[in-house]
């Protein structure tokens, strides 16, 4: 990320109109974290054990450290794979094994905790034919671990893939002429050399894990989000709850500053011309390993799942009229996101090279779990429903109420694109241009905006998928009669209706498979040098 | 590559005001005829909708519907104060049902219908919310491997007959909370937390899934027993999964009884909020609830038994109708339910 | 550690190499020997990065064989690898690695001595460099200059036969330029090794290099000593090369060509149209010599540049101080001792 000083205009103290929207901009998205501290500090404590107490941490941070190690590893090597092989299918996974981002981790979860269930079919015919029964308990650490390593290991697979396309080769030639191998030269150097990227990838994959909300609960692991949920619905303790939110807030600030300084690191020299990468050629078993290795991921990450649940689907009639409504107002809320939370993150960026801070305290949020943020979006909430007329009964409030936790949840998200394609222009643009009589406002919307808007859009899409696939804060803050495909997925799930959760869940995928496809061209297609 | 980046944003912003465009008109339709009810519902069961849908056109009010889980519809409740446009709070579990009153959030309501259609152990004395369909929380046993006797009392699911033989949910599920809640106040801490120790002891694997999950291990031989709420059985049995059918065949259900005098029941029901702006609508609706036809679509198309007095349960919850229930009432599960989540905390039910 | 080939000489001969149907370099050959510094000159797309690319085998060659000794390192089809030809590279932008401090970079190519002689042989490496005290430090707290001393460092720390540098001054300093240049070149003919030089800086070249080598267009052009190539350049391209010539044009008859100011010896050359090249220096204005009339003149100090028109041609000199006014008439002499003629 651009934020250093090199690229700041020189700060004569705020108050152009622009940083004034992205200091509101920050204050909006910090509001609901206020909210929670807020809560925290008023007192009351709840009756949880302190061994359950402890028990929850340690299954966090267990769950936590198991999808960092599976998704590093498995990020990492299909990088590797399809960044310096050739085989067969290479191409196609190349942007192939983005795709899972479109199926949500929670219908993740139903589909897995329903294929291994103890009782269904898969297990029945194992015992029948094989004799013994799998020693698969999906509802469990190790079990949620592994979907969601399913769910969040194309945040890893991307990382790495840009950090070993961006190789400088200098560095990998000068190894070679220094007596290294190919292959040593790659884990002596090209792969320490990729270490913030994978810093950054891991980092966000365990955000998600953090914040996940559904797949978790639906697999019966208790984290420290279910300490949240318990203290604040059981007990009815507000305050107690919001204590417990604390390490979890502690634990995604950490992890958002992880994230960012792997963003920071720059790759090395790119004085020199750009020269592509040496590339090995598979043959025989070890191109059949590769191939089959990505298939795999694919198939563990989107193609399995969806599949079994259009299988366990197929003999229930969906309530179309419902469905459709509810794709509507999924893809509606999408696009609305998608537009308010770019366009605060646009404010937002062009007023962090003056203010850094600001852009860190909205990004908070990205790695709030679920639950915690529902507690300090309901501050706001409240603010918004006294004032409007008819209370949280009026569907503009409910919707304004919607984008807004879109936004405050998912800045960073869109942020890191966005500072990306405004960094693309350089100081010496801004200058021209104000030298030309363009006062700082024009500047930003004929320079800044036309140069960086194909990031703009990629952070678009990026925010488009988070919210057809987010459910806490939807769950609720939604007006009446107003139901998301995430919403309907999850309220059959929750009354043991799998067979009914199918169909929204796969209309959820079909909804975000689109957009992710098309984020995950722009990226196969990035060559160094652009955005 | 800016022009049709424009060109895409112009056009997906089409759609958010299609989608709003729908809804406005939807309202205006209401608006017309007999006004409208704001319903924050915990029940998310789709049979329910076909009692909105009755309910509008017996009484040309239009039904707005807001759902949720119990403590996520209170919290919004709180937060939304006396601006509040809930008219009706509706829930699965009468603990639900008590919090809402402790947290100010409901009215008393002095109906003679439903006074006279809901019996006194069943609502709350001063009318702040009304029973309006029942379940029982028992058990489903194996019947290969255990005979009925040994599941008539609740104590002999704990007893040591089952030790790692039993299948139960989590302690954060409402349901187990409001049992154990009804089995301090019938028995008292001490023997109440002797029983919960004992159950825990008897758990055959730690708590996870759902009720349907437990008799489906159950099915599956993982277990001989599972506590579950009697609905959820029922629909298995009567259900289009021939699979689930299957394990009915071979798991039934048994209505142990607690303290000699019946099996542990709960209740859906509902009350009318404090700042209820259509609270004539909301009394209507809740009385609606009562008649004989919509405990019927209850009783039948989510097999809960029926709460008014002389309505009789239909096929097929009629088949398991026959049990004798505790007479104990239903407001005391929520009183009791922060003191047996502490129970079942200290025991180690996760 | 020696080399096991450890060559005498490096050997390039008739080496080609193409992109697709565009061609890098063309019928290339050069020699290194042991303890010389050669300057591979040339301006940028001359194919002398390509080339240097080549002789590390980093890329394979097309067409000819490069030879250590007696053994092959390259020839069609066939290329040994990097790691193992004896060759040292140093990168314009000195590739050093980013994760590991000075030291660590300096000792990454001696795996395969025992660890306490790996430290032993770096420290030792990077006194001659003269950063000793900066071992533990991290590479991008270094300066420019100091980055490639211990790239150098690193290279040298092997023994290898060969040096291969590519444009090892062009990322410094104009004021550095001078004292850097000077340090390396030392520590350079200090190891002993045969050093390459890739350049675009004819200065630079003309000053440290003990045999140049000139490249256009992906061939050698001209290649000797220094001196020899500057005085007596093969072609207009390869006098330009080293620096800023006029080119007249002449008949040559009978081994001598007609200039401006009497004849010019012009050994070997068939009759015929050539050329007479002449350095600015050796022009200057006199009160004798050949009319010329001052087109320009632009006061740059010690010296003014002045161009000027003689008979249709236009020369550049100069002359110490201030000089004539634009329309003047001035008469030109030339040290036609040190003219040169050349067919091309």
């Amino acid at each position: 990320m651009a934020l250093t000083p090199a690229s700041r205009p020189a700060g004569r103290g705020g108050g152009s109109p622009l940083t004034l929207i992205g200091v509101l901009a920050a204050v909006v998205c910090v509001l609901p974290l206020l909210g929670v501290v807020a809560a925290a500090a008023s007192g009351g404590t709840a009756d949880i054990a302190a061994a359950d107490l402890i028990r929850y941490a340690a299954t966090s941070a267990g769950l936590a450290l198991l999808v960092a190690v599976i998704t590093a590893a498995v990020g990492t090597a299909a990088a590797w794979l399809v960044v310096m092989h050739r085989f067969p299918g290479r191409d196609v996974f190349a942007w192939a094994l983005v795709l899972p981002f479109a199926m949500p981790a929670f219908a993740l979860a139903y589909a897995y905790a329903d294929l291994f269930d103890v009782a269904g079919d898969l297990r029945i015919w194992v015992r029948a034919g094989a004799g013994f029964d799998l020693p698969i308990q999906l509802r469990s650490l190790p079990g949620a671990a592994f979907v969601l390593s399913c769910a969040f290991y194309p945040y890893v697979y991307l990382a790495m893939r840009a950090a070993f396309v961006n190789l400088p080769v200098q560095a990998l030639e000068a190894a070679r002429s220094l007596g290294c191998t190919a292959r040593q030269a790659f884990f002596r150097v090209a792969v320490p050399m990729a270490r913030p990227a994978l810093a950054a990838g891991v980092a966000l994959a365990v955000m998600e894990t953090l914040a996940d909300y559904g797949a978790v609960q639906f697999l019966s692991v208790q984290t420290l989000t279910t300490g949240v949920v318990r203290a604040w619905f059981v007990y009815g303790s507000l305050a107690s709850a919001a204590q417990f939110a604390l390490p979890l807030l502690g634990a995604a600030a950490l992890l958002l500053w992880i994230e960012r300084a792997g963003r920071r690191g720059r790759a090395y020299g790119g004085g020199a011309r750009w020269r592509p990468l040496p590339v090995t050629a598979l043959r025989g078993v070890k191109a059949a390993a590769a191939t089959g290795f990505c298939l795999t991921l694919l198939g563990l990450g989107l193609l399995l799942p969806a599949g079994w649940l259009a299988w366990t689907s197929m003999d229930v009639t969906p309530e179309w009229p419902r469905l459709i409504a509810a794709a509507r107002n999924s893809l509606g809320l999408g696009v609305g996101g998608a537009l308010v939370t770019v366009l605060l993150a646009t404010a937002l960026a062009l007023a962090s090279r003056r203010l850094p801070l600001t852009a860190r305290l909205a990004s908070v949020g990205y790695a709030t779990p679920g639950a915690v943020m529902a507690i300090g979006l309901l501050v706001p909430a409240g603010w918004l429903w006294s004032m409007a007329p008819g209370g949280s009964a009026n569907v503009a409030a409910g919707i304004l109420l919607l984008l807004y936790a879109y936004a405050a949840r998912l800045m960073a998200a869109a942020l890191e694109p966005v500072d990306a394609g405004l960094s693309r222009v350089t100081l010496s643009m801004i200058h021209a241009a104000r030298g030309l009589g363009a006062g700082e406002t024009r500047a930003a919307l004929r320079v800044q905006l036309p140069i960086a808007a194909p990031a703009l859009f990629t952070a678009g899409l990026v925010v488009l998928i988070d919210v057809l696939k987010e459910l806490p804060a939807t769950l609720i803050l939604r007006p009446f009669n107003f139901d998301t495909l995430a919403v309907i997925a999850d309220n059959y799930a929750r009354d043991e209706r799998l067979a009914n959760a199918g169909w929204p869940s796969l209309m959820l995928v079909g909804l975000a498979l689109p957009p992710v496809l098309w984020l995950s061209r722009k990226v196969a297609h990035a060559r160094p040098g652009s955005p | 590559m800016f022009r049709r980046a424009l060109l895409a944003t112009a056009l997906m912003l089409a759609l958010p005001l299609a989608a709003c465009g729908d809804g406005a008109d939807d309202k205006k339709a209401a608006g017309e005829n007999g006004g409208e009810l704001n319903l924050y519902t915990a029940r998310h069961y789709d049979a329910d909708q076909q009692l909105y849908r009755l309910f509008e056109e017996r009484t040309g009010v239009r039904v707005n519907r807001v759902d949720g889980n119990p403590d996520q519809l209170i919290a919004r409740m709180r937060t939304e104060g006396a601006n509040s446009p809930a008219d009706v709070f509706v829930a699965a579990d009468a603990a639900a049902l008590w919090r809402a009153q402790e947290a100010g959030l409901l009215q008393p309501v002095t109906s003679a219908t439903l006074t006279r259609a809901i019996p006194a152990n069943l609502r709350d004395p001063e009318g702040h919310w009304f029973g309006l369909a029942r379940r029982a929380r028992i058990v489903a046993y194996d019947t290969a491997r255990v005979r009925p006797e040994e599941v008539d009392t609740y104590e002999e699911i704990a007893s040591p007959r089952f030790r790692g033989k039993l299948c139960v949910r989590s302690s954060d599920s409402i349901y187990n909370l409001s049992l154990v809640g009804a089995l301090i106040e019938a028995w008292g801490p001490e023997k109440a937390g002797d029983w919960v120790r004992g159950v825990v002891a008897n758990m055959a694997r730690p708590p996870e899934g759902g009720d349907r999950d437990q008799i489906r291990a159950v099915g599956a031989g993982v277990c001989e027993i599972a506590l579950t709420n009697s609905y959820y059985f029922i629909r298995l049995a009567s259900g289009d999964d021939a699979g689930d059918r299957a394990i009915t065949e071979r798991v039934r259900l048994a209505f142990p009884s607690l303290a000699g005098q019946g099996a542990h029941v709960n209740v859906s029901g509902g009350g009318v909020a404090r700042h209820a702006p259509n609270r004539d609508n909301a009394v209507r609706f809740l009385e609606f609830l009562t008649t004989a036809e919509a405990q019927t679509i209850i009783a039948s198309a989510n097999s809960e038994f029926t709460a008014a007095n002389g309505v009789a349960n239909p096929a097929p919850v009629s088949n398991w109708s026959d049990f004798t229930a505790h007479p104990m009432s239903v407001t005391a599960f929520g009183r009791r339910q922060s003191e047996a989540q502490s129970l079942m905390t200290a025991a180690g039910w996760r | 550690m020696t080399h096991p080939l450890n060559p005498a000489v490096l050997t390039v001969d008739g080496v080609s190499r193409a992109y697709g149907a565009r061609p890098a370099v063309v019928d290339a050959s050069l020699t290194l020997e042991v303890g010389r510094i050669t300057c591979l000159l040339g301006p940028s797309g001359s194919g002398k990065s390509t080339l240097l690319r080549l002789i590390a085998g980093l890329e394979p060659v097309d067409a000819g064989v490069i030879r250590a000794g007696d053994e092959v390192l390259s020839r069609p089809g066939h290329t040994v690898s990097p790691e193992r030809r004896g060759t040292g590279l140093v990168f314009q932008d000195y590739a050093l690695f980013p994760h590991l401090t000075v030291l660590d970079n300096v000792r990454f190519g001696l795996t395969a001595l025992p660890r306490s002689e790996q430290r032993e042989r770096a420290m030792a490496a990077l006194e001659r460099v003269g950063l000793a005290d900066r071992a533990m430090d991290w590479p991008h707290a270094l300066s420019g200059g100091e980055q490639q001393r211990v790239a150098l460092a690193r290279s040298l720390v092997r023994e290898p036969a060969a040096i291969l540098l590519d444009e090892p001054f062009s990322g410094l300093d104009a004021h550095l330029k001078a004292g850097v240049r000077d340090d390396l070149t030392a520590a350079l003919r200090a190891e002993g090794a045969a050093v390459l030089i890739v350049t675009h800086d004819a200065a630079e070249a003309l000053m440290i290099a003990d045999r140049l080598v000139l490249m256009d267009a992906g061939r050698v052009i001209q290649s000797g000593e220094p001196v020899a190539c500057f005085e007596r350049p093969v072609s207009r391209a390869a006098a330009r090369l080293l620096g800023e010539v006029n080119a007249l044009p002449v008949t040559v008859t009978g081994g001598t060509a007609t200039t401006p100011w009497g004849p010019a010896a012009a050994p070997g050359l068939a009759d015929g149209p050539a050329w007479l090249l002449l350095r600015p220096q050796d022009l200057m204005l006199s009160a004798d010599g050949p009319e010329a009339s001052v087109t320009t003149c632009r006061f740059g100090g010690r010296f003014s540049e002045i161009g000027a028109d003689l008979a249709g041609h236009s020369l550049h000199l100069h002359t110490p101080g201030v000089g004539p006014r634009p329309g003047e008439t001035v008469r030109v002499r030339a040290e036609l001792a040190r003219a040169c003629v050349v067919a091309d």
